[in-house]
C-alpha cells in the first residue's frame, strides 16, 4: 500500500492549442515513464480523428514516478488526461474531481482564453490546488509579462508563483514536479473505510469488455472481489486491477489515493458511467460520491443511410461506436421523407459531426443528417411534461401549454476591438448577457445566456469570421427557460417533407421560412416539372420559392464515335448524383437537409 | 480482357463498316469548336496524310476488319476541304485496295464556305466525293462573327452554288442555334431561308458550350449569356415544322433531310454498325470495343512512322452498357430502335433494368412503342435523360 502522503492526482487544463500535449509528453520523458523519441508524438492523443482535429477526445491517465533529487522521497504522480472540448464537460469535470491539483496552462502569446476560464472554473469548483503556468515563453510574439498579469488578475496570488516556460524547447521545465509535489495536497481519503471509487472515465476493450478508469477515495480495490455500482446496484467479480502507464499494468489492488482501472466482465461500457461510485458488495460504503448525473443529450439530429438498404449496416455501425462511447444515444426513427434511419442523441456538436465523419470514414456509409435539434421541454395542457427531441414530435399547437428550452451559460473572450460585433451577433442569437470583465486593456470576458439551440446553427464559424478568429467561446448548460417556440414546415409541391421541419422561435420564422425556401432553390436541381418550396407554420404558408421545370436535356451531337464520351460524362455526373434522395416526386440532394445550417442572418 | 472483364465481341464478317477520315487541320480557330483541330502547322500534313494512308493499309490487316466491305467513307475535320483533291484521291485509292469488297455506297466530305470555288470542288467530285457538307453554321452576318467564323452570309450562298456547278447533286449544309443575341423567331427565320436555297440535308445543332473551348472561357467570363431555355427549347421545338415546310424531314434529333438523302455514315453510326476511325483523335468503335487516338498530330504521326497503333485510350463494354449505349443511339433516330431485338441477346439479369428504364420512359411520355421503340416529340428533349436512365 503507498501511503497517501506519496501520491499526487492532477490534471492539466489549457485552452485548446495551448500545448497540454506537448507539457504531458514533456512530463512522461522527465520521469522516464517513456523515452524521449516515443514523447514526440503525443502519446495521449492516439485517435486518428484526434490528431487531426487537434483535440483530445477521450481522458486517459498516465502513472508516473518520480524520486526528489533533495530528499530521495518517492512519490507517485497520477496525471489524469481531461478532454479539450465542452460537449464533454461533464466528463471533464469527473477527471477533475479525481484530482487534487491542476496545471493551468496559459500560452504566453495567446492570453487567457474563454475555455482557460471555464475549465478554471471547473477546477476551483472541485476544490483544485491551481499551479499557473505560462508556455511558449520563447515564441517571438511571447508577451509574458502582459499575460502574467492576466493570470494573476484572474487567480489572486504572487506573479512568482507563475512558471514559466516552454514545453517543446525544454525552458523551465524541471521546475514543474517539485512544485506541483511542493504545492497540490496529498488525497485525503480513509484506507481503512469501505471502498468508494470514482469512475472518471471508460474505454470498451473486444477482449475484455468495459474497463473503468477510476480513482480509488476510500478503501481498498482488490481482484477477485465483488464490486457493486452505487447507481444502479449491479455487481460484478473483479478480475483485474493495475494502474496505467502506457498499457495496463496488473496489481493485485489499488489503495485509497490512488488512480487505475478495473476489469470485472462488464459487457457494456454504458455499465460503467463516469462519476459512479464503486464500492465493495461485501462491505458497501452507503454513501455514493458526489456529483454524479446521468450523462445527458443535448442535441439530436436523424441519420439516414442514403440507400435505403444500408439501414443494416448503419445499426451494426452505431452499435459499434456505442461500445466505446457511452455518451452516444440512439434510436429506430421513421421519416415520411427519408426512410428507415436513427434518432441519434449527441452531448454537443462536435460530438455530433465526430460521430457523423466515423461513421462515413470508418464505416463507409453514405449518410444523410438532418438538421440537429435541442431537447425542449414541451407542457401539454393536460399538465404532462415531454421531453421532444425532434421537430416531428412536437404536439400539435393546440395541446401546448407553453415549451421550455435549454438555456446556456456563455463565456466569450475577445479583443476589445470586436466587442461591438459581438454584442450584435449576441442580439441576432437572441443572447442577454449578464457581465462584462476586462482582463487587461486590451481584452475583454463577456458573460451571456444564451439558448442553446442559438449556437447549434454555425454559431462558431460566425464567431469567427466577426472576430478574425480572435474570439475564444466556452459554455456550461444552466436549465430551461420558456420560449415562444413554433413548427416550421417545408412542403415540396404540397408535400410536407418531415426531415426539413425546424423548431424556431415566433419572432424569426418568417426570415427563417424565407431563408430557407431561397436556399432550397438553389440546392435542389430543376426536374421535368416545376417544384413549388413552401414554408409553412400550421397551415399558413409564410413563404414560397418556385423551381422553374427543366425544359430540355439532350446533347446535340452525338454520333456513333462521340457515344463513349457522352457516357463517361454522364457517369461523371450520377457520381455525384448519388448523395441524392427521392422525396415523393422530387429528388432533394443531400445537401438540401443541410441548408438550413448555411443560411445567412 | 479489360478492368469491366467484358470481352470484345468477333464482329460479322459479312457486315459492311463505316470509314471515318479526321482531318485536323483549319486556317483559323472557331471558338465553340470541341474537336481536335490544328491551325497552321502546314509542313506537317503530308506526312499525315502518309500516315493516315499507313493507318488504313494497316487496319486492312487487323482481322476485325480484314476482308469487309467499306460501306460509307467520311472525311470530317477540322476542315477536311482543305486536303487536296490528289490526297483524297490517294486515300480513297487506298480504301478501295484494302478493303476489296466493293466501292462504298456513299463518299461523304466536309467543306467551309470560305475559299471553295468550282475548280477545288470540282477536283474533289473528280477525286470520287459524292456527298458535301457544308459549314454554313448561320447565314446572319452576326451569327458568324459570334460564332468567330471567318466567312460571310454571301460566301455560304456561293459555296452552294459552285457545288452545284461542280456537279453535286448531294448536298447538306450545318447549321447552329441559340447563339448568344438569337431569339427563336430570328432562328426560324433563318432556317426557312436556309431550306429554302434547296439543300438535301440540313444539320441543326443547338449550340452547346463545351468545356475548356474559348467560347466557355467567353462565358464564364460574363461575357456574354446564352438565350434562357424555354427560348431554346421554342427552337428546337420549331424546326421540324419549318423544314418540313420544305419536304426536309428530321431522321435525327439533329438531322433532316429529303427523303432518300440521309447521311448514310452516320445513320450507320446511330444504327450501332462498326467504325474505323482514322488519323489523329479519330474514335472507332467494333461492336462492344471501342478505342480512340491520340489527339495530337506529331504524335500520331510518330507512332505511324514507328509502327505503333495510334490508338490511347480503349475500352470493351460489358453487355449492359453496350446496350444502354446502343439503345441511345437508336432512339437518337426517328425510326427508334427494335427493342426486343437488341435485347434478346442480353441475360435476363441485364435485361431487365434496361426494360425497366424504358417503362419508366414511356410512363413519363418520353418513348414510345412496345417492340420498336421511339422519343416521343418530347422526348426528343430529354433523350439525355433517358439515357442516363438506361445507364443506372
Amino acid at each position: 500500500m503507498i501511503e497517501l502522503d506519496r501520491i499526487r492526482n492532477f490534471c492539466i487544463i489549457a485552452h485548446i492549442d495551448h500545448g497540454k500535449s506537448t507539457l504531458a509528453d514533456r512530463l512522461l520523458s522527465l520521469t522516464g515513464t517513456l523515452s524521449a523519441e516515443k514523447a514526440q508524438g503525443q502519446v495521449l492523443d492516439n485517435m486518428e480523428l484526434e490528431k487531426e482535429r487537434g483535440i483530445t477526445i477521450k481522458a486517459h491517465a498516465v502513472r508516473m514516478e518520480w524520486k526528489d533529487p533533495e530528499t530521495g522521497t518517492p512519490y507517485v504522480l497520477n496525471l489524469i488526461d481531461t478532454p479539450g472540448h465542452v460537449d464533454f464537460s461533464y466528463e471533464v469535470s469527473r477527471s477533475l474531481a479525481a484530482c487534487e491539483g491542476a496545471l493551468l496552462i496559459v500560452d504566453a502569446s495567446q492570453g487567457v482564453e474563454a475555455q482557460t476560464i471555464s475549465n478554471l472554473h471547473l477546477a476551483l469548483g472541485n476544490d483544485l490546488e491551481i499551479i499557473p503556468v505560462l508556455n511558449k515563453i520563447d515564441l517571438p510574439g511571447a508577451e509574458p509579462e502582459r499575460v502574467r498579469a492576466q493570470v494573476v488578475d484572474l487567480l489572486g496570488g504572487d506573479p512568482d508563483d507563475v512558471l514559466m516556460i516552454s514545453a517543446k524547447a525544454g525552458i523551465g521545465i524541471e521546475q514543474i514536479i517539485p512544485t506541483m509535489v511542493k504545492r497540490i495536497p496529498p488525497p485525503k481519503g480513509d484506507p481503512s473505510a469501505p471502498l468508494r471509487a470514482l469512475i472518471f472515465d471508460s474505454a470498451f476493450d473486444q477482449y475484455r469488455g468495459a474497463v473503468a478508469y477510476v480513482r480509488v477515495v476510500d478503501g481498498t480495490l482488490r481482484a477477485g472481489r465483488t464490486i457493486r455500482f452505487l447507481s444502479n446496484g449491479a455487481e460484478y467479480l473483479v478480475d483485474e486491477v493495475g494502474t496505467l502507464r502506457l498499457g495496463w499494468m496488473p496489481k493485485a489492488e489499488l489503495s485509497a489515493g490512488e488512480v487505475g482501472y478495473v476489469i470485472a466482465g462488464v459487457k457494456h461500457i454504458a455499465d460503467t458511467k463516469v462519476g459512479d461510485t464503486i464500492t465493495d458488495a461485501a462491505r458497501p460504503a452507503t454513501e455514493p460520491l458526489p456529483g454524479y448525473v446521468e450523462a445527458k443529450s443535448m442535441v439530436f439530429s436523424g441519420f439516414y443511410p442514403i440507400e435505403s438498404e444500408d439501414y443494416e449496416d448503419l445499426r451494426d455501425a452505431l452499435e459499434k461506436l456505442k461500445l466505446n462511447d457511452a455518451s452516444l444515444h440512439y434510436e429506430p426513427e421513421t421519416s415520411m421523407a427519408l426512410g428507415f434511419g436513427f434518432r441519434c442523441g449527441f452531448l454537443g456538436l462536435l460530438h455530433r459531426e465526430i460521430v457523423q465523419e466515423r461513421l462515413e470514414r470508418e464505416f463507409d456509409l453514405g449518410l444523410i443528417a438532418t438538421v440537429p435539434t435541442v431537447p425542449y421541454h414541451v407542457y401539454t395542457l393536460d399538465g404532462e411534461m415531454r421531453v421532444i427531441e425532434s421537430p416531428t414530435q412536437l404536439p400539435r399547437p393546440a395541446e401546448i401549454e407553453r415549451i421550455e428550452e435549454p438555456i446556456i451559460r456563455a463565456e466569450i473572450v475577445v479583443p476589445t476591438d470586436y466587442i461591438g460585433n459581438i454584442m450584435k451577433l449576441a442580439q441576432e442569437r437572441r443572447a442577454v448577457q449578464t457581465g462584462m470583465e476586462y482582463l487587461d486593456p486590451t481584452r475583454v470576458l463577456i458573460h451571456y445566456r444564451f439558448p442553446l439551440s442559438e449556437i447549434i446553427f454555425d454559431f462558431y464559424d460566425k464567431l469567427k469570421s466577426i472576430t478574425r478568429g480572435y474570439a475564444s467561446f466556452d459554455y456550461e448548460f444552466v436549465g430551461y427557460e420558456a420560449a415562444p417556440m413554433q413548427k416550421l414546415d417545408i412542403l415540396l409541391n404540397g408535400d410536407p417533407v418531415d426531415a426539413l421541419s425546424i423548431i424556431v422561435h415566433r419572432e424569426k420564422a418568417y426570415e427563417w421560412g424565407r431563408s430557407l425556401c431561397e436556399k432550397l432553390k438553389e440546392v435542389i436541381p430543376r426536374q421535368q416539372f416545376q417544384i413549388a418550396i413552401q414554408a409553412a407554420i400550421g397551415n399558413k404558408v409564410i413563404a414560397r420559392e418556385t423551381i422553374s421545370a427543366l425544359r430540355k436535356n439532350v446533347t446535340a451531337k452525338c454520333y456513333g464515335g462521340d457515344i463513349t464520351r457522352k457516357r463517361k460524362l454522364l457517369e461523371k455526373q450520377k457520381e455525384g448524383k448519388k448523395r441524392m434522395k427521392q422525396v415523393g416526386t422530387v429528388t432533394v440532394p443531400q445537401e438540401a437537409f443541410l441548408s438550413v445550417l448555411k443560411i445567412e442572418r | 480482357m479489360t478492368e469491366s472483364g467484358a470481352v470484345p465481341v468477333p464482329p460479322d464478317p459479312e457486315r459492311p463498316f463505316g470509314l471515318y477520315v479526321h482531318f485536323p487541320y483549319c486556317s483559323a480557330r472557331c471558338h465553340y469548336c470541341a474537336f481536335y483541330f490544328v491551325v497552321g502547322r502546314d509542313e506537317t500534313r503530308a506526312a499525315y496524310v502518309d500516315a493516315v494512308q499507313g493507318e488504313i493499309e494497316a487496319a486492312a490487316r487487323d482481322p476485325r476488319f480484314a476482308g469487309r466491305r467499306v460501306s460509307t467513307v467520311y472525311f470530317g475535320g477540322g476542315t477536311p476541304s482543305l486536303l487536296a483533291a490528289k490526297d483524297v484521291d490517294r486515300l480513297l485509292a487506298t480504301i478501295g485496295r484494302a478493303f476489296p469488297g466493293g466501292a462504298p455506297n456513299e463518299v461523304s466530305l466536309e467543306a467551309n464556305p470560305d475559299g471553295l470555288d468550282r475548280e477545288r470542288l470540282a477536283g474533289l467530285r473528280a477525286a470520287g466525293v459524292r456527298r458535301l457538307t457544308l459549314g454554313w453554321q448561320s447565314l446572319r452576318a452576326e451569327g458568324l462573327r459570334i460564332l468567330t467564323r471567318t466567312h460571310g452570309p454571301e460566301d455560304n450562298v456561293a459555296a452552294l452554288a459552285a457545288a452545284r456547278e461542280a456537279g453535286f447533286e448531294n448536298v447538306g449544309v450545318d447549321l447552329i442555334f441559340g447563339w448568344p443575341g438569337q431569339d427563336a423567331d430570328a432562328w426560324l427565320r433563318e432556317l426557312g431561308e436556309a431550306a429554302s436555297l434547296g439543300v438535301e440535308h440540313v444539320s441543326a445543332y443547338e449550340l452547346t458550350v463545351e468545356e475548356g473551348t474559348r467560347l466557355a472561357r467567353r462565358r464564364d467570363a460574363g461575357r456574354f449569356h446564352l438565350a434562357d431555355e424555354e427560348e431554346r427549347a421554342r427552337m428546337f421545338d420549331g424546326t421540324d415544322e419549318v423544314l418540313a415546310k420544305h419536304g426536309i424531314e428530321r431522321y435525327e434529333i439533329s438531322n433532316f433531310a429529303r427523303p432518300g438523302f440521309e447521311c448514310r455514315h452516320n445513320l450507320d453510326g446511330w444504327r450501332s454498325g462498326d467504325l474505323l476511325g482514322v488519323g489523329a483523335s479519330a474514335a472507332s468503335h467494333v461492336t462492344n470495343a471501342r478505342w480512340t487516338n491520340v489527339s495530337d498530330v506529331d504524335e500520331y504521326v510518330a507512332r505511324r512512322v514507328a509502327g505503333a497503333s495510334p490508338a490511347r485510350a480503349s475500352e470493351v463494354l460489358p453487355p449492359r452498357t453496350w446496350a444502354a449505349e446502343d439503345l441511345y443511339l437508336g432512339l437518337r433516330t426517328t425510326a427508334g430502335i427494335d427493342v426486343g431485338e437488341r435485347l434478346r441477346l442480353l441475360a435476363e439479369a441485364d435485361r431487365a433494368p434496361l426494360r425497366a428504364a424504358l417503362d419508366a420512359a414511356r410512363a413519363d411520355h418520353l418513348v414510345e412503342g412496345e417492340s420498336r421503340v421511339r422519343l416521343t416529340r418530347r422526348g426528343r428533349l430529354f433523350a439525355d435523360t433517358v439515357f442516363d436512365a438506361l445507364l443506372s
